[in-house]
């Protein structure tokens, strides 16, 4: 299959991509387009504006994280006939951790053929933004770059010149300028935070940001630029997802989503289904108790920014403590791991989390771990067998003031990246598996399979038990 | 013809864009150089009250603004050698980006300023949230103009090592360019950067301590000897000039006749060229500095220069002034030549409203001028003479700049009154300024002595006129 698609892409972080693309993503469905969005990178707040603004789950595509046959099927299957899709990168074009560039967004364009519309901050230059265009369009001469927005522009004088530089020496279309935005023509300081459709203020921003590409964006342009990589073919790709049979029983994973934990990838989520599962929702926050499941996944989030209500959930907080005990498999990731520990203390006050894990957590002003992270399996556990290598990232503020395990418990040597501490992270009891690295099912297949293999234990186990009792 | 020739070591500082940092660093690197003992010779391009104030701060001397817009280009050669001491080391300060000029060629950029002073050049590039994709944009600048010496980068707003690692092993393998230096994001404590904005003096402690934490940060993160090989590197160039270019020596006057010109200077009217007053001095004149803040009482003069500076925020000192304020209005009546510019506009006016309050000024030109939150007028000017006055024969071209957040808000003049039509620029009304009353003379476009050699001439010429005048 084959559908019109575009790559929104910049310079650094920071020029405006997120509000473009969301403007776009917004606009071209208000012109009755379907838009499958997908995002560049390890990212669960952008996917989240361009999820809300395009009313679908927008998936995460990213050459560090999945391979790339993994990248075209999820890619090729996940829109739709009819569908335009835009692929919002991240950082700068070429930027990787690499010398070659084989993670950047440009590699990324290059896979999936989408051509390339690069932002530009504008901010005091007019004709050095020439020089810059004309080298991004010369660096990696396959890398396709149909053309340029202009961000942060300080009037007409300076479009104008910005305008016929660009045009003149580099060869590329100018697709837009947008002025400065103040505080209300839109509200970016919202666009840190995950959205949701229950807020009002998210729902506002998306529409202020749709007015914002209806004013200043050649949406036609675009569509044309998008719609003529439609023509180009994408190589073949197998459907993605290899179910994996649970048999007739399907366990019950419980995934704890709420303001407090709001870090999923749509397609983590899926590979559990695909995997045999069915998903339960739960929060602290709405449930009194666990409901009965066969496994937890507690996926990253704010849980320091809720620490006082998390504390208060005492009976939540001690069900949790009792089923890890009992051996429920549990499967947590960064706040997630953080909830499992003894307590989080802020600006001096203790607040008691879960208490599965002797440790306890303080946080700090700067991030302590940001970027990806590459994993080597030391140890035994129930999830990834001993000798593999997983590939993750990790964006933390949270640090370790106390552990009271023993190393061996954490299960995995960081070759990239900080980890809990000592670069060792993957902090292993009974069934529990808790790490700051996060994972996506796509580039880590086997770990939907041991999260659901793990649950079908728990259930059969519980079904013993029960059997056993009466 | 004759010869002339740059054999001393010079180095330009531009950057990608106006807020990379590269103020910062080049204060940075003057102070630095300077503890070190060498003597500096600093540079701004463009028109630049406040970093060439820097500049000259941390170089303990004057700092001289080249501009290839205000200045032809012989005027821009000859002012570059004639600033040069024995043993100097210049230091060039581009503006906004490197290639930044007012047309689709460049001319007026900063690259082509570093051309005719045939100086390496040093880019800041800000690093925030790029890695990779900066090789790319230095490469693209390299490219761009071949001409160009184009010698090292610093980078400005690094992240941590790792972040700095990507950086220098991506632009070394991609662009064949060494990075001078590595400079974190700053924070306050660091580096008071709030204060760059306003215009250094040597009495402000905080200035001062500004510039020995620029000293600090450029010490600790730029590698200073490779950035003077690099400057040593420049070669030699060697240039020739028609003799009716090379100006005239200084005039001279007896004691008796010579005039005595006074310049408002203080924290509301601070923005003066070093080049400015060294014409009227090169054209005879005995200079005098006044404080309309502080001085009671106007002192004898032949001639007043009123330059540009914050008046708005000086206004309940200026207006509190009343003697000082009617002085100036007499003498304005009396036929004292005046020459205003911007600030010194204002304060020629008739009030200025603040916040629904009105602070009266001098009234000798029926304006009440307000304050805007967003410029008014900003960039350079072209203006064409095209009515009589005692200071610009009509026909002549004068070039400049304007740069002002207040504005008109009652003007009780007619456009006759205004010699002025504005070819590039806002100017002070209906695209006119340069208002003539008697033999003052107020407008809103700064003009380079340099640029503009008659205006030196002329104003000392009034100025010995009204002199014997008196007699």
């Amino acid at each position: 299959m084959s559908f019109p698609r575009i790559v929104i892409t910049a310079l650094r972080g920071g020029a405006g991509k997120t509000l473009i693309s969301i403007g776009l993503t917004a606009a071209w469905k208000a012109q009755g387009r379907s838009v499958a969005p997908f995002k560049k990178g390890p990212d669960y707040i952008d996917a989240g504006w361009l999820s809300l603004s395009a009313d679908r789950p927008c998936y995460n595509l990213d050459t560090f994280l999945i391979t790339s046959e993994a990248i075209l099927s999820s890619f090729q299957f996940r829109a739709k006939a009819g569908d335009i899709a835009v692929i919002e990168g991240n950082r700068g074009l070429y930027d990787c951790i690499s010398i070659d560039g084989d993670t950047s967004t440009a590699e990324l364009s290059k896979l999936l053929k989408a051509p390339m519309i690069l932002c530009l901050d504008c901010t005091k230059t007019t004709r050095t933004m020439a020089a810059i265009v004309s080298g991004c369009c010369r660096f990696d001469p396959d890398a396709q770059i149909s053309g340029v927005i202009l961000n942060r522009v300080a009037g007409s004088r300076h479009e104008s010149n910005l305008r016929s530089s660009i045009e003149h020496y580099c060869g590329v279309p100018v697709m837009g300028a947008l002025p400065k935005l103040d505080e209300q023509s839109f509200p970016e300081r919202h666009m840190g935070l995950v959205p949701t459709h229950e807020h009002v203020w998210a729902k506002q921003s998306v529409d202020a940001a749709a007015k914002i590409a209806q004013k200043y964006l050649d949406l036609d342009s675009l569509a044309r630029i998008a719609e003529k990589a439609a023509a180009v073919p994408l190589p073949f790709a197998e459907p993605p997802g290899m179910p994996f049979s649970a048999g007739e029983i399907s366990p019950v994973i419980g995934i704890v989503r709420d303001s407090a934990f709001q870090f999923y990838y749509p397609e983590n989520l899926e590979a559990l289904e695909k995997a045999g599962a069915r998903l339960l929702f739960l929060s602290p926050f709405a449930d009194a108790s666990v409901p009965d499941v066969d496994a937890l996944y507690i996926g990253g989030g704010f849980p320091e920014t809720h620490a006082g209500e998390l504390a208060d959930r005492q009976q939540f907080r001690e069900e949790i403590r009792r089923l890890a005990e009992n051996g429920l498999p549990i499967y947590a990731e960064c706040g997630g791991l953080m909830f499992l520990g003894e307590s989080l203390i802020l600006e001096e006050k203790k607040y008691p989390m879960s208490g599965v894990l002797p440790i306890v957590f303080g946080l700090s002003a700067k991030p302590q771990g940001h970027g990806y992270t590459i994993v080597q399996v030391s140890g035994d556990n129930p999830y990834f067998p001993a000798g593999s290598q997983i590939r993750g990232h990790e964006f933390h503020y949270s640090h370790v003031l106390e552990y009271r395990g023993k190393a061996e418990d954490m299960v995995f040597s960081m070759k990239r990246g900080k980890g809990i501490t000592e670069k060792k992270d993957g902090l292993c009891y009974k069934n529990v598996l808790a790490t700051y690295t996060h994972i996506h099912a796509l580039g880590t297949p086997q770990w939907a399979q041991s999260l659901v293999r793990n649950a079908l234990s728990c259930r059969k186990a519980k079904k013993m038990a029960a059997g056993q009792i009466r | 013809m004759r010869t002339f020739c740059f054999d001393f070591p010079r180095i330009f500082i531009a950057g990608l864009q106006g807020g990379a940092g590269k103020t910062t660093l080049t204060v940075g690197i003057i102070a630095a150089w300077r503890k070190y003992g060498k003597s500096i010779a600093a540079f701004k391009k463009g028109p630049d009250y406040i970093d060439a104030g820097w500049l000259a701060l941390a170089a303990g001397r004057p700092c001289y603004n080249l501009d290839t817009f205000l200045l032809k280009k012989k005027d821009v050669l000859l002012s570059f050698l004639t600033h040069i001491l024995p043993n100097d080391l210049a230091v060039i300060e581009g503006n906004r980006g490197l290639y930044d000029g007012i047309d689709l060629e460049g001319r007026t950029s900063s690259a082509e300023l570093a051309k005719l002073l045939a100086a390496p050049v040093i880019l800041c590039a800000d690093c925030t949230k790029t890695t990779r994709t900066m090789a790319a944009v230095i490469s693209g600048c390299i490219q761009f103009d071949p001409d160009l010496n184009l010698q090292g980068i610093i980078l400005n707003r690094v992240a941590g090592t790792r972040h700095e690692q990507n950086l220098r092993r991506n632009i070394e393998h991609y662009c064949g360019i060494p990075v001078v230096g590595s400079v974190p994001k700053l924070d306050a404590r660091h580096f008071p950067e709030r204060h760059m904005g306003l215009v250094p003096t040597p009495e402000h402690v905080l200035a001062k301590n500004a510039a020995d934490a620029a000293a600090e940060i450029a010490k600790n993160y730029i590698d200073l000897e490779l950035l003077e090989k690099i400057a040593q590197s420049a070669r030699s160039h060697v240039f020739s000039l028609e003799d009716r270019s090379v100006p005239a020596p200084k005039k001279t006057f007896t004691a008796a006749d010579r005039p005595k010109i006074g310049i408002i200077r203080d924290s509301a009217f601070q923005f003066y060229y070093p080049d400015n007053i060294d014409a009227l001095t090169k054209a005879g004149a005995e200079t005098v500095f006044i404080r309309a803040t502080e001085d009671r009482t106007v002192p004898e003069t032949d001639a007043l220069y009123i330059g540009g500076g914050f008046p708005e925020t000086h206004a309940e000192i200026l207006a509190e002034n009343t003697g000082f304020r009617n002085e100036i209005r007499q003498l304005a009546e009396k036929g004292l030549p005046i020459y205003a510019e911007c600030g010194g506009l204002m304060y020629l006016g008739e009030s200025l409203v603040i916040d629904g309050k009105i602070y009266p000024m001098t009234g000798v030109l029926p304006i009440v001028f307000g304050i805007s939150p967003k410029p008014q007028g900003l960039g350079y000017t072209i203006v064409t003479v095209d009515r009589q006055n005692p200071w610009y024969p009509v026909g002549t071209e004068i070039r400049g700049h304007e740069f002002r957040y207040s504005r008109v808000l009652e003007w009780r003049g007619s456009d006759c009154d205004m010699v002025f039509r504005m070819k590039r620029g806002t100017g002070f009304a209906n695209r006119r300024d340069g208002i003539s009353y008697k033999n003052v003379f107020a407008t809103y476009t700064h003009i380079h002595a340099l640029g503009v050699p008659a205006w030196a001439k002329t104003l000392v010429a009034n100025a010995t006129a009204y002199k014997s005048s008196k007699r």
